[in-house]
């Protein structure tokens, strides 16, 4: 049995992956001390580059970080012994929705309300991680079936 | 408590909550930014260990620092946070060194993994208030 691997993702699998999801982490350091927290997001992909875009309620955690920021999606399959993370770092920017264009565009959705401080994350480096499961472990093998 | 949407947990709910999950992630500064990374872990007297391979710049960052460690539950609407002072195990126990994911092994054979303990300092969670289901037709 081989033991399971982990083996980096590709620039436009990390960005495919970050288009799919909808809700990832956002960690920073406030008062000294990092922290994460989840976040609904959406992936805005203007021609100057992509945007992680994130909404929040005025005067949170998350409207006060600095703007050094990371920002982070995962998938554990625990069935299929696979996962996957994608890791950016970015500079946090303060939006201010100029159009109705803009809010359409931007809004991630958030299942919070009154997420009135509209925030982008423009990210300068980007990585991801894919973990391929143990080989030995599928329950179905094409052997059986000759 | 009910905050907008958002429901406070307490600390024992919060500590439930990590006995019963075994992935989440760490945020530590590594030169300075912040960083997000992804753990296999498990709950010994309270403490989150976890575990990481020799190699990752992950072992350097995060002894002797304060650190963040977050877990959630998308489908569940959750999430918790601890911050605290990470150690390392030098001496494992047997159920420390059982940690993985339900993956197995997520490191190359032959290299060693090395535990780290956090110290929580402080433990806070949420919980998405959501609006009560329709009850579907008998």
């Amino acid at each position: 049995m081989t033991d399971a691997r982990l083996e980096p993702l590709s620039h436009e699998t990390c960005l495919r992956l970050l288009r799919e999801g909808t809700v990832g982490r956002i960690a920073f350091v406030s008062d000294g001390d990092p922290l994460i927290l989840p976040v609904n997001y959406r992936l805005v992909e203007p021609s100057s580059g992509p945007i992680v875009a994130v909404r929040t309620r005025p005067g949170t955690a998350i409207d006060a970080a600095p703007s050094s920021v990371a920002f982070e999606i995962d998938s554990i399959d625990a069935v299929h012994h696979q996962g996957w993370s994608v890791l950016v770092q970015g500079r946090l920017l303060h939006a201010t929705p100029t159009s109705p264009e803009f809010r359409e565009l931007y809004d991630p959705k958030s299942w919070v309300a009154d997420v009135e401080s509209w925030l982008l994350i423009d990210p300068w480096a980007m990585s991801g991680r894919e973990l391929h499961g143990a080989e030995g472990v599928w329950p179905f093998h094409p052997g059986g079936y000759l | 408590m009910t905050s907008r949407g958002l429901d406070v947990l307490g600390r024992d709910e919060c500590i439930n909550l990590l006995r019963t999950n075994s992935f989440g992630r760490v945020g530590v500064k590594i030169a300075d930014d912040p960083v997000i990374l992804p753990v296999f872990y498990g709950m010994f007297d309270d403490e989150v260990v976890f575990r990481t391979d020799p190699g990752t710049k992950l072992i350097a960052a995060v002894l002797e620092t304060r650190v963040a460690f977050e877990v959630d539950d998308r489908s569940d609407g959750w999430s918790v946070l601890v911050i605290g002072h990470a150690h390392e195990v030098r001496h494992p126990s047997p159920e420390m060194t059982a940690i993985q994911a339900p993956l197995g092994d997520i490191w190359p054979a032959g290299e060693r993994a090395r535990f780290v303990r956090i110290d929580i300092d402080r433990i806070s969670g949420r919980h998405l208030v959501r609006p009560p289901k329709q009850t579907a037709p008998a």
